[in-house]
């Protein structure tokens, strides 16, 4: 058994809209190797985001365990996992979520802000990161004055200032042309293959998909195997 | 500290509405400082200095010229006047010709003093004592602490205006709204100059300020067409006539300020409700991050107390200037006295403001950092 980073077990989440229960995540059993770049597919609707928010610690399953590095994250409070996900979570969005304020510098400084870092130090890992993204002569661009591609690449820029453990990204080329969006996968690619960042991508496009090393699909709140792997083979470092 | 560019940066996200909120915000703390310096000075005009119900009566041409002593009993005659006090002017020179040795120094009726300058307090010994001899003196309470002076003490001065010299001793101390005055026996100079009977001032005691109008006229009437016409003023009776016929003003005042603010911290919290709505998905992502919320409650709290501060600051300043340097305050000090924008009146003002930006800002701020990450994430989605 390759090295675990996250681990499902058991995991039943479901809405509530009046009085009618929405079933949306079934049992779901789910293991992903450290160093993983796993691609989650299926309809809409089918709770892929809920499954992803769950592991990013951004929601909490109505039963079951979400541990991840052998922590069950289900068990912390709210201030334990805010700090938890300012460790070890990158998140990536679909619509790239920059504050429209601040410069693209600023919003990579934004996570850099919790820590005790000096502002020299803070610099040197937001130059770091925004130069893993080549966007180096764009610092003090505001995200109106970038292009959507050039938007997510400061948004993945924010997400790995960090050096989080895992990449959590919601259809991040969901909102892009053709080519920026091949951009934007292969760059996440390299996160994984370069920096052996576990990355879990939830998409609609195949072709999205397929830069994945594992493909699983949810659909109607079940993992299935069919056109993907269940159970996913650890990265070959 | 680190966090201030966020807090700065994010009052620039919607320009128009942060200069609006912040002038609402000047608007009415600049309203606010001006009623309640108005309340401030109304408080110390009601605080009896005695001045509202008292008239100075002079020559018409000067205040070196003078009058003679039989106009006491003429204006005594008066309806409307209950006492009569004649004053001069002494103007001697204390230890040294310096400023910091100069006071107001009178030669009076010491047997009248009291009923004009009904308001100055005075133990019954002190006043028979300084009443009884000739050359006995009473000061101010504030100008002999000034000097270290005590009952006793011998003070001498040297005449400049006449050729006398007196050499007084201290037999009483007074307190007052205003003791800041040094009175001597009136026969002590006129004997020593040969008794010219001659009177600079006459301070007379009306039975109520509203007789003023009237009993400034009959008495500038009756000396007009002499040899020494005067001229009769008021220290502050027309201040008084004027704030008692608006009856409950400071209740009112107060009211109005109160409406005020409380309007302005409704706007203030309509536009910060709108400015932390257009952000939910932003804060959802800054928590997504690990911001805490208690953090982004302080970020989003700051924003607000800040717009109100500067607001509020601005306002101050305002105040200050229009009513101090251009001169406005001196135009109101005809009805109040003592009008003036003070150090407190600036900190209640700013401490106001404070408080508009915290009410104004709390609840959405609140709200804010209490949605749900999933909630505020899926807003846009
Ligand atoms: N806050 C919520 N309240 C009620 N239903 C919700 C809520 N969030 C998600 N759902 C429902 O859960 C299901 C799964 O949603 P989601 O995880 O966003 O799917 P996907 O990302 O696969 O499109 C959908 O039917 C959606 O309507
Ligand atoms: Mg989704």
């Amino acid at each position: 058994m390759a090295d675990t980073l996250i681990n499902l077990v058991r995991v039943t989440k479901h809405y509530r809209r009046d009085t009618i229960d929405i079933p949306v995540l079934d049992n779901i059993d789910l293991e992903i190797s450290r160093g993983e770049f796993l691609a989650l597919m299926g309809p809409s609707g089918s709770g892929k985001t809920t499954l992803l928010n769950l592991i990013a610690g951004i929601d909490k399953p109505n039963s079951g365990r979400v541990v991840i590095d052998d922590k069950d994250i289900t068990k912390l409070s709210e201030q334990q996992l805010a700090k938890w996900r300012a460790r070890h979570v990158g998140f990536i969005f679909q619509l790239y979520n920059l504050i429209p304020v601040l410069s693209a510098y600023e919003n990579v400084e934004l996570p850099l802000l919790l820590t005790s870092l000096s502002k020299s130090k803070r610099r040197e890992h937001v130059m770091t990161a925004l130069s893993v993204v080549g966007l180096e002569d764009r610092e003090r661009h505001y995200p109106r004055q970038l292009s959507g591609g050039q938007e997510q690449r400061v948004a993945i820029a924010r997400a790995i200032v960090t050096d989080p453990t895992l990449l959590v990204a919601d259809e991040p080329t969901g909102d892009l042309d053709a080519k920026s969006a091949e951009e934007i996968l292969d760059l996440i690619k390299r996160l994984n293959e370069e920096f052996h960042k576990t990355i879990i991508m939830v998409t609609h496009d195949p072709r999205a998909a397929s830069h994945a090393h594992a493909i699983i699909h949810l659909e109607k709140g079940v993992l299935s195997k069919s056109g993907g792997v269940y159970e996913v083979p650890a990265a070959h470092n | 500290m680190k966090y201030l560019r966020l807090i700065t940066k994010n009052l620039g996200r919607n320009k128009r509405r942060t200069i609006l909120t912040m002038l609402s915000v000047s608007v009415s703390v600049f309203l606010l400082a001006t009623m309640q310096a108005v309340i401030a000075a109304l408080g110390s005009t009601t605080q009896l200095t005695g001045g509202e119900s008292r008239l100075v009566v002079r020559r018409n041409t000067s205040l070196a010229d003078m009058m003679p002593e039989s106009y006491g009993q003429k204006i005594l005659q008066v309806s409307g006047v209950t006492a009569v006090c004649p004053a001069n002017w002494f103007g001697g020179i204390y230890r040294e010709d310096k400023p910091k040795y100069m006071f107001a120094q009178f030669y009076v009726d010491a047997k009248t003093l009291f009923d004009v300058q009904f308001e100055y307090q005075i133990s019954p010994e002190e006043k028979a004592a300084f009443q009884e001899e000739r050359t006995a003196a009473i000061a101010g309470k504030s100008l002999a602490d000034k000097y270290g002076w005590k009952i006793g003490d011998v003070i001498e001065l040297k005449g400049v205006l006449w050729p006398v010299s007196p050499r007084l001793t201290l037999r009483g101390i007074y307190t007052g709204p205003r003791d800041t005055s040094f009175y001597f026996h009136r026969e002590y100079v006129e004997e020593a100059m040969g008794r010219p009977g001659l009177v600079g001032t006459y301070r007379v005691r009306l039975d109520s300020p509203d007789s003023a109008p009237r009993v400034m006229e009959e008495i500038d009437q009756m000396f007009k067409n002499s040899t020494a016409p005067s001229k009769t003023e008021t220290e502050a009776a027309f201040a008084a006539a004027f704030f008692s016929m608006l009856g409950n003003v400071k209740g009112l005042i107060g009211g109005v300020g109160l409406v005020v603010v409380f309007t302005i911290t409704l706007i203030g919290a309509n536009a910060m409700a709108m400015s932390a709505r257009e952000r939910f998905t932003e804060v959802a992502v800054m928590k997504a991050l690990g911001f805490q919320p208690g953090l982004i409650l302080t970020l989003l709290l700051s924003e607000s107390v800040l717009i109100a501060l500067i607001g509020g600051a601005l306002a101050a300043i305002a105040a200050k200037v229009v009513f101090q340097f251009v001169g406005m305050g001196s135009m109101l000090a005809i009805f109040l006295q003592n009008f003036k924008i003070t150090t407190g009146t600036m900190a209640i003002a700013l401490g106001v403001s404070v408080l508009i930006g915290l009410v104004s800002g709390g609840i959405p701020a609140w709200n804010a950092a209490r949605i749900s990450i999933v909630d505020g994430l899926r807003r846009v989605a």
